[in-house]
């Protein structure tokens, strides 16, 4: 495991760029542990302060701390972006390979429930819900709404790409081999597929990271809980551009940009690392 | 034991090709009928051009296609459409597979070694550890190799003659009673090719296997099996023992075919240019004799009725020129 | 003068893949001539190297191939040129008018996307200098029909055509020009019999009437027992032996050659044939001294060591064998590494 790491790191630059900001990233997730102050209060420091010594991203029109407030707001997008992937993610893989093996009535019974979820309208949806259930709405809670809305791409994307693998002949080896559905879903199908749901895992997160800005900027999520919207939300209220408090607005907009453009350079890179066609290209090389 | 090992009765496939509105019917297999007796061993070779239904024959006797209609009766009981998992694992115990291209027979993500491990424990074949490696060697050994050579390897780290031989140790652990190989050899290299056409004989002589062997090269079909039937266009137009029907053919078809295979002889094989079929396609929907637009000897009735199966000369002939039981003198003409 | 000569050709595909460095070794030392209207077939496995050599002689040399050496001299109607050296200009005019190519697998000459006609005057366009319609049409109808294909493939796509129809088309396109030389890579591999007979045939009628000159790649021997003049036989790159067709296969001198000839089954023979021991060798990583010592039955310890020189047995009998003379190849370790650095 560690030596591939190891090997990507020093081969491609994209996933060294990716690998660091995300490691970076995590590590001020997991400060917020440590974080001197309660993210929900107010008025704990001075207002407005630019960034200093004390104070290192400065501090917001309420009083709060904004490095210990993003390192709460990177926390929560870790745990929205990663329980939205692994819902999604395996919910859809799995209706996926099986309705794309199986076939006949079973398929098509997904395939109804799959393209029945593709057509609901997600914003409205989201909106409605998270405005409704704004007491009890976390990070998880969220979370799960939102995959909700993701699994069924990955549904129809598995699917299609395990309609060609089971025509293929080592498919019916594996039948003919004693293999029943699961095992030959999950033990040769599942190979091929593997470097597109971790393609897609990381484009989960993003989507999820993104409709949570959207529903946050409008106001429209728990605005008690520091979040990358919520920050937007809340500088914005308080006109921090109009007001020159620029490093209350620019540190979740940077923050985001960083996030998105390296789990892009994961996924690309994650993604060419395992296509099939440079997996073998290596095992010929004894690598 | 009176009952056959294999019958197939009256088997049709017909493909739709297009939507339910506009598409067209392609009847790849025509009312096939044949069976393998099953008390002495036997190969069976199934030889035909590209689209003559072969392979639609061999996938529809191993279940990977559903016959239009017709029945495939295994050792008496009607497998043609089994639903139970107990019933197919019984099933596929008795009858395996071997594809033609040995690199896509295996999994090109997983070590080869793994299907033989999954072979003898989903059959049940064996409990310890010890006696599953017992039985893995045993099979390789048949077949000319050691677990050794093939432990933990990927397909692309082993030769096509290698691959091909580890599918069948697969196909052999549950002791089948019949081999179904589709063009086990044509994408073999030709100097390993033999060595791979002698196990097949090997197998029907000391393992006792029936060989159902599907192929468009005539030489070695000529060479190992003994009985042959030839196909064209989804109808099989003569059958029976390979010495009859590959050295005195009677259908005119067969005549076409054996004669221009390209003998390895350097003085040449063919006296005459042969003249080709213009769109191919065309006679797949013919509606008599499929053969009359190539045939020298086409009569009127070819092109309208289908002809039936007669018994001629030893083997089943499908053509008008034989369906008299007196034969013309006018229709007598020279046989190979 | 021979029409073609290669002297001591070696190409190899050098690849850099995560990290690893590889050498395959397709073709290596290469040295033979094609006469003036012969039909020379190369036969040898899939993966001996002999698609690459085809690919070398036309100058179809893309990365991760790389020639490293060696020469391919042509020599026809007053023109003589070094192929390698010529530019791409150059190329394209000897390409399709003196030379030309039936690639493997009929789908590559042919777009997919036009009608066969379009094609067709593409290529007439391109070499030619009429631009009279009329007269290219004339060209094309007289030369469809010539070779027993119906007018009507002209006005049909690729893919309404079988593959029978399409290998034909491509030889009718490939022949069109009348060129000098016809390569022809696996012209009827994955074939019906009868179709492959009727393109074996085609072929030979197009030698005889337009009197060119043929270089035929197949691991078929049975085609070039029906087609071909002399046999050269390759083995993991190398050249093992060439000869006269009949003299190969009654006598074939080299042992892969023997066991080669002697494996063919035959209609009408029942006796028991028996293929080459072993397995063939990866192009990366070929065994020491002679490539068929570890499947030889008659290896000795020099073949396990030296390179046999590839020479003259007798008169155009040509073979690399210690069996029949003691002459070592020049030892060059070849010039990759210095490539590399």
């Amino acid at each position: 495991m560690f030596i591939i790491l190891k090997d990507l790191l020093k081969r491609d630059k994209k996933f060294l760029f990716g690998f660091v900001v995300i490691c970076i990233l995590a590590f001020l997730a997991i400060l917020s542990f440590f974080s001197p102050y309660n993210p929900r209060s107010w008025n704990v420091v001075p207002k407005d302060r630019p960034p200093s010594l004390k104070y290192l991203l400065g501090t917001n029109s309420m009083g709060q701390d904004i490095f210990w407030n993003t390192t709460y707001a990177l926390r929560n997008s870790f745990i929205l972006g990663l329980t939205t992937a692994f819902v999604a993610n395996i919910i859809g893989t799995i209706v996926g390979l099986i309705a794309g093996y199986k076939g006949g009535a079973l398929d098509k019974v997904l395939m109804s429930i799959n393209d029945s979820f593709i057509v609901l309208p997600s914003l409205p949806i989201l909106i409605f819900l998270s405005f409704s259930l704004r007491d009890k709405m976390n990070m998880f809670t969220m979370g799960l709404i939102i995959s909700m809305f993701s699994w069924p791409w990955a549904g129809k994307q598995v699917r299609a790409q395990v309609l060609s693998l089971r025509e293929r002949d080592f498919t019916h080896t594996a039948v003919f081999s004693g293999m029943n559905m699961w095992r030959v879903v999950f033990k040769e199908h599942l190979p091929f597929v593997i470097p597109w749901v971790i393609a897609n895992f990381i484009n989960t997160i993003l989507s999820a990271l993104g409709m949570e800005i959207s529903l946050s900027v409008l106001g429209l999520s728990s605005l008690e809980i520091p979040t990358i919207g919520t920050t937007i939300y809340w500088a914005m209220q308080y006109q921090a551009i109009f007001r020159g408090i620029w490093w209350w607005i620019l540190t979740p907009i940077i923050l985001s940009v960083l996030f998105f453009v390296a789990l892009y350079m994961l996924s690309v890179s994650i993604s060419e690392f395992l296509d099939p066609r440079t997996r073998l290209q290596r095992i010929k090389m004894g690598g | 034991m009176s009952q056959n090992l294999l019958e197939v009765k009256n088997l049709v496939k017909i493909f739709n090709i297009g939507g339910r509105i506009f598409g067209s019917k392609l009847k790849a297999v025509n009312n096939v009928n044949f069976s393998i007796k099953g008390d002495n061993p036997e190969i069976l070779a199934f030889a035909g051009e590209t689209g003559s239904g072969k392979t639609t024959v061999a996938r529809m006797i191993l279940g990977l296609e559903t016959p239009t209609s017709g029945e495939v009766i295994y050792k008496g009981n009607n497998v043609t459409h089994i639903k139970k998992r107990n019933e197919l694992m019984e099933y596929m115990k008795e009858v395996q597979p071997i594809f033609q291209n040995p690199f896509e027979t295996f999994n090109p993500l997983k070590k080869v070694d793994s299907y033989l491990y999954e072979t003898t424990k989903n059959y049940n074949l064996a409990k310890s550890k010890n006696e599953i490696s017992k039985i893995i060697e045993n099979s390789l050994k048949s077949v000319g190799l050691t677990l050794v050579e093939i432990e933990g390897r990927y397909p692309n780290e082993l030769s096509g003659g290698q691959l091909q031989r580890v599918s069948v140790a697969r196909a052999l652990i549950t002791k089948p009673a019949l081999l179904i190989a589709d063009e086990p050899v044509s994408m073999v290299d030709a100097s390993l090719r033999m060595s791979i056409v002698n196990l097949f004989n090997d197998l029907k002589v000391k393992y006792n296997v029936n060989v159902m062997y599907i192929t468009h090269d005539l030489a070695t079909a000529y060479y190992i099996s003994d009985r042959i039937a030839i196909m064209l266009r989804g109808d099989v137009v003569e059958f029976g023992d390979v010495e009859k029907v590959m050295l005195s053919p009677l259908h005119p078809y067969t005549q076409m075919l054996i004669d221009s295979v390209p003998q390895p002889d350097p003085e040449g094989t063919w006296k005459e240019d042969i003249k080709l079929s213009s769109l191919e396609v065309k006679e797949f929907s013919r509606l008599g004799c499929k053969f009359c637009e190539r045939c020298p000897y086409a009569m009127k009735v070819c092109k309208e009725i289908e002809p039936s199966t007669v018994f001629r000369e030893g083997r089943e002939v499908k053509c008008h020129l034989y369906a008299q039981d007196e034969v013309d003198s006018k229709l007598k003409f020279k046989v190979r | 003068m021979s029409l073609l000569e290669v002297k001591g050709l070696s190409a190899y595909y050098i690849t850099h893949v995560y990290g690893v460095e590889r050498d395959v070794k397709a073709v290596d030392n290469i040295t033979f001539s094609l006469e003036e209207n012969e039909i020379m077939g190369l036969a040898g496995e899939s993966g001996c190297g002999k698609s690459t050599l085809l690919k070398v002689l036309l100058s179809m040399i893309k990365p991760p191939l790389r020639v490293l050496s060696g020469e391919v001299n042509y020599s026809y109607d007053n023109k003589h040129f070094n192929l390698l050296n010529l530019d791409k200009k150059q190329l394209r005019e000897v390409q399709w008018e003196d030379i030309s190519y039936i690639p493997q697998g009929s789908m590559s000459t042919l777009n997919p996307v036009r009608k066969i006609r379009k094609t067709f005057e593409d290529v007439i366009k391109a070499h030619k200098t009429t631009e009279e319609k009329e007269e290219y049409e004339k060209l094309m109808e007289e030369h469809i029909r010539y070779l027993g294909l119906p007018l009507e493939v002209l006005d049909s796509y690729p893919h309404q055509l079988s593959g029978g129809m399409r290998q034909r088309t491509t030889i009718a396109l490939a022949t069109i020009l009348k060129p000098k030389i016809i390569f022809a890579d696996e012209p009827t591999t994955a074939l019906d019999v009868i179709v492959q007979r009727g393109v074996i045939q085609m072929l030979k009628k197009l030698h005889e009437e337009q009197e060119n000159t043929m270089l035929i790649v197949t691991h078929d021997m049975a085609v070039h027992a029906n087609v071909a003049d002399r046999i050269a036989v390759m083995y993991a790159g190398k050249l093992v032996e060439i000869a006269k067709k009949e003299i190969l296969f009654t006598n074939p001198k080299h042992p892969y050659s023997q066991f080669l000839i002697r494996s063919l089954p035959k209609i009408g023979d029942k006796k028991q044939k028996i293929s080459a021991p072993g397995n063939p060798p990866s192009l990366a990583n070929p065994p020491s001294g002679c490539r068929f010592h570890p499947r030889c039955p008659y290896v000795k310890d020099i073949c396990k060591e030296y390179i046999p020189k590839f020479r003259n047995y007798d008169n155009s009998h040509q073979i690399a064998c210690f069996l029949y003379s003691d002459e070592i190849e020049e030892g060059e370790e070849i010039v990759s590494k210095s490539i590399r650095s």
